[in-house]
C-alpha cells in the first residue's frame, strides 16, 4: 500500500530523512518508531503532501506521490498531531466541511459524519462546539474526520502524545477495530509499548536512518533476549558499576535511572561477581530496551 | 474494496472517491477545488451572520451619519455635488478595502498559525494554489459584502441614487481582489500576528485618508499627490464614484488599468509567496 525507496528530505542544508526504505502491506498497522528529529514526521508530511522528497521514491497504492499528489491525498486519512481541528465549526459540521474536498457532500457526508461519529463515540456531542471537547475526545475527532473521504490508508502522527491512560486505550481498541474493517494503518509513536500493541511491523528510525525492521516481539528476540536485568545501584555508584560490568564483558546500558543488563541469565551472576549489593530485578525485555541496545540511548531523549 | 460506512453513506466504496470528485467539482481551469475553499469561508461567515450583519450595516449608518450629513453640513459641495453624495462612494470603496484586508491578513494569518486550517485542507485532494486563492475569493467577496453594505444605506439615506450605481457592486468585488491579493502576500511573508499591525499603520490606514475617499487629491500637496496616484485605493476610489453619480469619464478606464495592474503582480505573486511559506 505505500512503498518507499532511498526517501531523502532535506531542508536546506539539514538532512532530515536520510534514505529509508520501507514497505507497508495492505491490511497492516506499521509503525515508525523513533526518538523526536529521528524524521518520523518529515516521512509523514511527505506522505500527506505538505511537503515534496528531495529523493527517492514515494508511492501510496501504486501511485507516485509526487506525480498525483491529488489522487494520493483523496485515497489517505490524515490524522494530525496536533489538533487542527476549525474552531469555526461544530462537531458534525467540521466533518461535513472536510468531507466537501473529497467531493463528498449533502445527505451522504450528513450520514457519513454520523457514522464516523458512532464509529468514535462522539455522536451526541455532534452540535458541540470543538472547543468543549477534551483532549482524547479532539483526538478522536480527528480520527472521525480522517476517515471522511473512505480512505483505503490512514496515516496517524503520534496519536496518542498527551493523552491519559484511559484516552490513550480508548484510541489503541478504536486504531485496533479500524485495522480489522481492512483500513491500513501507518502510525509513528515514541512510545513503545504502543507500538508493541498496536504494530503488526515496525521500524526503528534515529538520525533520519532506519535501524531495523521487523514484528515487535521479533525484534525484541533478536535485539534483546527475553529478559533483562534492571539495576538500581546509588547514584554514587551507578557510573562505577556501569564502567565495571562492561569491562568485565556484559551489555550493559545506562536506561537513565536504571542500568539495563542484556541476557539476564549470565547478568545475575555477573552482578555478584562484582560483590555489590544492588537493588535488582529481571524483567521481560521490551521494545525500549531494543532501541537502548540499538542507539546506547534513551528513546525518550529529546 | 468495502467501504467502512454502510447503506447510503458507503458511496462508491473505500477509495472509489478520485473520479467521481473530478466529475463533480466546478471544472475551472487555474482554479480547481478553490470553491470548495470558498464555501468554508461562507459558511463559517454565515455561522456568525448575526454579528456580521451588525458589523456591515451597523457601521456605515453611522459613518454615513457622521461624515455625509454631520461633516456635510459644513462642507456643502466639492465639485458641485452635495459633500455627502461625494463622500458616500469614497467610503464604499474604503469599505471594501477593509472588508477583503481584515479576512485576508488576520483572518488568514489566524487560520494559517493559530488553527493550523491550512495544514487540514491541504491534506485533502485541494492544493496549496487552490487554497489560496479560495482565500483570495473569498475575500474579494468580504469586499463585495462590505461595500455592498455600505452602498445599501448611503441609498437609503438618499446619498445615492443614479442607476449606475449597481456596477458599484461588481468594482467592489475587483478592489477586493485586489487588496486580497496584496494582504495575502503580505501575510505569507510577516513573522507575526503583530507584523500585521505595521501593514495597517503604514499603508491600509493612510490608504483610506489619502486616496480621495474625503477629498480630491488634487489639493493634496505634490508629494502626497503623487504618492496618492499610486496606491490602488485612489483609483477604485474613482471609478466606483463616477458610478455613483452616472458619470463616466476616461479617467475611469486608466484606473481600472491599473487595478489590474496590481492585479497581474499581487495575484500570482501571493500563490508564489503561500506557497513558499507552506510547502517545505
Amino acid at each position: 500500500m505505500i512503498w518507499a525507496r532511498s526517501l531523502v528530505k532535506r531542508y536546506g542544508e539539514f538532512t532530515a530523512v536520510a534514505g529509508v526504505d520501507f514497505e507497508v502491506w495492505p491490511g497492516e498497522c506499521f509503525g515508525l518508531l523513533g526518538p523526536n528529529g529521528a524524521g518520523k514526521s518529515s516521512a509523514i508530511r511527505m506522505l500527506t503532501g505538505l511537503s515534496p522528497t528531495s529523493g527517492g521514491e514515494l508511492m501510496v497504492c501504486g501511485l507516485d506521490v509526487a506525480r498525483n499528489p491529488r489522487q494520493v491525498k483523496a485515497l489517505v486519512g490524515v490524522v494530525p498531531q496536533e489538533d487542527n481541528l476549525d474552531p469555526d465549526f461544530r462537531v458534525r459540521k467540521n466533518l461535513e466541511v472536510h468531507a466537501r474536498y473529497f467531493g463528498v457532500q449533502g445527505r451522504v457526508a450528513r450520514e457519513r459524519a454520523l457514522q464516523a461519529l458512532d464509529l468514535v463515540r462522539l455522536r451526541e456531542r455532534q452540535n458541540d462546539r470543538v472547543d468543549t471537547l477534551s483532549g482524547g475526545m479532539k483526538r478522536r475527532l480527528l480520527i472521525a474526520r480522517a476517515l471522511m473521504n473512505d480512505p483505503p490508508v490512514l496515516v496517524l502522527d503520534e496519536p496518542t502524545t498527551g493523552l491519559d491512560p484511559q484516552s490513550r486505550h480508548l484510541l489503541w481498541e478504536l486504531l485496533r477495530s479500524l485495522k480489522r474493517q481492512g483500513i491500513t494503518i501507518l502510525l509513528t509513536t515514541h512510545y513503545m509499548e504502543e507500538a508493541a500493541h498496536l504494530c503488526d511491523r515496525i521500524v526503528i528510525m534515529d538520525n533520519g536512518r532506519i535501524l531495523v525492521e521487523g514484528r515487535p516481539g521479533e525484534l525484541i528476540g533478536r535485539h534483546a533476549g527475553s529478559e533483562v536485568l534492571e539495576l538500581r545501584p546509588p547514584p554514587e555508584r551507578y557510573e562505577a558499576l556501569l564502567a565495571r560490568l562492561q569491562a568485565l564483558g556484559f551489555d550493559a546500558q545506562d536506561g537513565g535511572g536504571a542500568l539495563v543488563v542484556f541476557g539476564a541469565e549470565g547478568a545475575a551472576i555477573g552482578v555478584e561477581a562484582t560483590g555489590e549489593l544492588v537493588e535488582s530485578a529481571r524483567r521481560p525485555t521490551n521494545l525500549e530496551d531494543v532501541f537502548l541496545r540499538l542507539t546506547g540511548r534513551e528513546l525518550r531523549d529529546e | 474494496m468495502s467501504s467502512i460506512f454502510t447503506g447510503e453513506a458507503a458511496g462508491t466504496g473505500r477509495g472509489g472517491e478520485p473520479g467521481a470528485l473530478a466529475a463533480r467539482v466546478p471544472a475551472l481551469p487555474l482554479f480547481g477545488l478553490t470553491y470548495w475553499v470558498w464555501l468554508r469561508h461562507r459558511d463559517a461567515f454565515f455561522r456568525v451572520w448575526r454579528t456580521e450583519t451588525l458589523g456591515i450595516f451597523g457601521e456605515p449608518i453611522f459613518a454615513l451619519a457622521a461624515f455625509g450629513a454631520g461633516l456635510g453640513f459644513y462642507l456643502r459641495s466639492i465639485n458641485g455635488v452635495d459633500y455627502a453624495v461625494y463622500v458616500a462612494p469614497g467610503l464604499v470603496a474604503g469599505y471594501a478595502m477593509f472588508g477583503a484586508t481584515f479576512d485576508t491578513t488576520f483572518g488568514a494569518y489566524m487560520r494559517m498559525m493559530n488553527h493550523r486550517t491550512f495544514e487540514s485542507i491541504l491534506a485533502t485532494p485541494v492544493t496549496i494554489r487552490e487554497l489560496v486563492l479560495g482565500e483570495w475569493a473569498w475575500g474579494a467577496t468580504r469586499a463585495l459584502l462590505s461595500g455592498g453594505g455600505m452602498l445599501a444605506i448611503a441609498a437609503a439615506y438618499g446619498f445615492v441614487e443614479h442607476p449606475a450605481a449597481a456596477l458599484m457592486l461588481p468594482y467592489c468585488f475587483l478592489i477586493g481582489l485586489v487588496f486580497a491579493a496584496i494582504s495575502l502576500s503580505v501575510v505569507a511573508i510577516v513573522p507575526a500576528m503583530s507584523t500585521l499591525n505595521t501593514y495597517f499603520t503604514l499603508f491600509i490606514a493612510p490608504m483610506f485618508f489619502l486616496s480621495g475617499t474625503f477629498f480630491p487629491i488634487d489639493d493634496l500637496p505634490p508629494f502626497f499627490r503623487v504618492y496618492a496616484q499610486a496606491l490602488p485605493l485612489t483609483h477604485g476610489t474613482t471609478v466606483v464614484r463616477g458610478f455613483a453619480i452616472g458619470e463616466f469619464s476616461p479617467e475611469m478606464a486608466w484606473a481600472t488599468l491599473v487595478l489590474l495592474g496590481y492585479l497581474a503582480v499581487f495575484a500570482p505573486l501571493c500563490v508564489w509567496l503561500m506557497r513558499r511559506r507552506i510547502i517545505k
